[in-house]
């Protein structure tokens, strides 16, 4: 007497519930839908994430719009500072010879005479400048020759520690020779100097500016 | 009844299962008897009773009852679920209608098969289906019927007829009628297990329970519209009548019943929702089938247990026919 009247619908709709067969099929595929869940939500969050990126990316974008708006004005103020920059190998490895000398000056002893002062250049860079090559030296030879009074005693090496002293850091001595007395009894010397430039001359006695002016 | 995976797929019972129905072995199961003047229900579980109501008629939501016009009540699903929650049961329920249909409702008739065009059950039920006078020359009814073939002990028969099979019994009801109670079992979120028509359910349980050996017997199916009387010969139906005049007239045509089947010796057994009326039970002969008489045939009272731990026992004749429907069927 079981679905005695009932229309097939309703039949089939209680088998699909009741029925052992379909109730296997519902739970098989139940849980392979449960088991998409974990798919579904990494999707999701994925999808978020890839708006959120689009969405900072457009920010970014915008700001960079922005911040290119913003620099188009210094580009010509930023034109003129490399320019100077490139100046700046120059200036370093350009020895200001009046501090040179002025070294010079202030350590000679009293009891001695310098004949002749030779600062040279030599060993030259080529750097590039708008316009052409600038050669800078990479080196600068300095020869003192003088005389040394008699009954001077040590006063050639108080002269040249004196000079080494302040000479940039890096400048050697190269040569030091004392020759024959003469008959005055004064003695001739010859001091050979390789100095390096090093950018930092403030030992030669070059005092800092207090305040660097603004560009 | 062909089932496909597409037709699974798209008619899918995804809330049923998500509310727990895909572990629910036994769901609860509403038996409902109802006619013009009595209704009842008889809530299982698990072929145990869990409940008893009656007049469930009267409840909000209730069925439509076949002949009776309730007027505009939408139906609720509080209907099910209070009757759930009365008998302490949860779940989805399955519902079994045995309507008390009137004549004019339902057609039952016991047909020679010689004398069918049709060569098996399937051809027979879709000429019923176009048209029953096909079948049947006197059909005057307008309305759609839906139509159950059963052989002379109600099996129900598929394939060709067989020799063997001299009679079958042809049963109808209004396919407007089991319309409204799907419909209505669809608003209950539940699902129709049978429309097993009053007279079709009393018989069936005659016919399986009370073995009348080779003796004829008579049964009578009283009925507040009408008598319903049928001749059973070695468990078998070989006779419906009906008779919508009193009960005498129906009793005094049962000799003159046994004298054409030629049995001298016959009994009567009456069936009758409601308490026989004083009078009847005592100018008539034969067994009236409630009470003991049930008690013993079915081997038990239908027990239902109590909230308080108390049993009880009902031995009237709705409940026995309502607990061995639903036995039967789920």
């Amino acid at each position: 007497m079981r679905y005695l009247f009932v229309s097939p619908e309703k039949i089939s709709q209680d088998q699909y519930r009741h029925g052992p067969i379909f109730r296997f099929a519902g739970m098989l595929l139940l849980f392979g839908l449960l088991l998409q869940i974990p798919l579904i939500c990494s999707c999701i969050l994925g999808w978020k994430q890839l708006q959120d990126r689009v969405v900072e990316q457009s920010v970014l974008r915008t700001e960079l719009g922005e911040l290119q708006k913003a620099d188009n004005p210094l580009r010509e103020t930023r034109q003129k500072l490399a320019q100077i920059r490139q100046w700046e190998p120059i200036l370093y490895n350009r020895i200001p010879i009046s501090s040179l000398l002025n070294a010079v000056q202030i350590s000679i002893p009293h009891n001695a005479v310098l004949d002749s002062v030779s600062i040279e250049a030599e060993q030259f860079d080529h750097l590039p400048v708008r316009g052409g090559t600038y050669r800078v030296p990479r080196d600068y030879r300095l020869v003192l020759q003088g005389l040394e009074k008699p009954g001077g005693g040590e006063a050639l090496q108080a002269f040249c520690d004196a000079l080494q002293k302040r000479l940039p850091t890096g400048s050697e001595l190269m040569r030091s020779e004392r020759l024959e007395q003469r008959s005055d009894g004064n003695v001739p010397f010859l001091l050979q100097y390789s100095v390096k430039p090093s950018g930092n001359y403030f030992g030669l006695g070059l005092k800092k500016i207090a305040e660097p002016d603004n560009l | 009844m062909g089932y496909s995976i597409i037709r699974y797929l798209r008619n899918f019972p995804v809330r049923y299962y998500l509310k727990g129905g895909l572990a629910q072995m036994h769901g609860p199961t509403i038996s409902l008897f109802f006619s013009a003047q009595q209704s009842a229900a008889l809530i299982c579980r698990g072929r145990r009773a869990q409940g008893f109501e009656l007049e469930v008629t009267n409840l909000a939501g209730a069925p439509p009852v076949n002949g009776v016009d309730s007027g505009f009540a939408p139906p609720s699903r509080s209907f099910s679920q209070k009757l759930l929650a009365r008998s302490r049961t949860r779940g989805v329920p399955r519902f079994i209608f045995v309507p008390d249909l009137t004549s004019s409702d339902l057609y039952c008739n016991v047909h020679s098969v010689t004398n069918l065009r049709e060569v098996n059950v399937e051809s027979l039920l879709e000429s019923l289906r176009e048209d029953p006078r096909q079948v049947f020359g006197s059909w005057d009814e307008s309305r759609k019927f839906r139509w159950e073939v059963f052989d002379s002990q109600l099996e129900g028969v598929q394939g060709a007829f067989e020799r063997r099979l001299q009679e079958v019994i042809i049963v109808g009801i209004p396919a407007d009628y089991c319309d409204q109670l799907e419909t209505w079992t669809d608003t209950q979120q539940g699902t129709t297990l049978a429309i097993v028509p009053l007279s079709l359910a009393c018989l069936k349980w005659f016919c399986t329970s009370i073995p009348t050996g080779r003796k004829t017997a008579f049964f009578v199916l009283m009925r507040p519209h009408a008598v319903l009387l049928v001749a059973i010969q070695n468990q078998k139906i070989i006779l419906f009548r009906e008779y919508t005049e009193d009960v005498e007239f129906a009793y005094n045509e049962i000799p003159l019943l046994a004298a054409e089947l030629h049995s001298e010796e016959f009994e009567t057994y009456v069936w009758s929702a409601q308490p026989l009326a004083q009078d009847v039970a005592i100018n008539f002969p034969g067994t009236e089938l409630t009470g003991e008489v049930l008690k013993q045939i079915n081997g038990q009272a239908v027990v239902i247990r109590k909230s308080d731990g108390a049993k009880l026992e009902l031995n009237s004749p709705v409940p026995h026919l309502l607990l061995w429907l639903e036995n039967n069927i789920v």
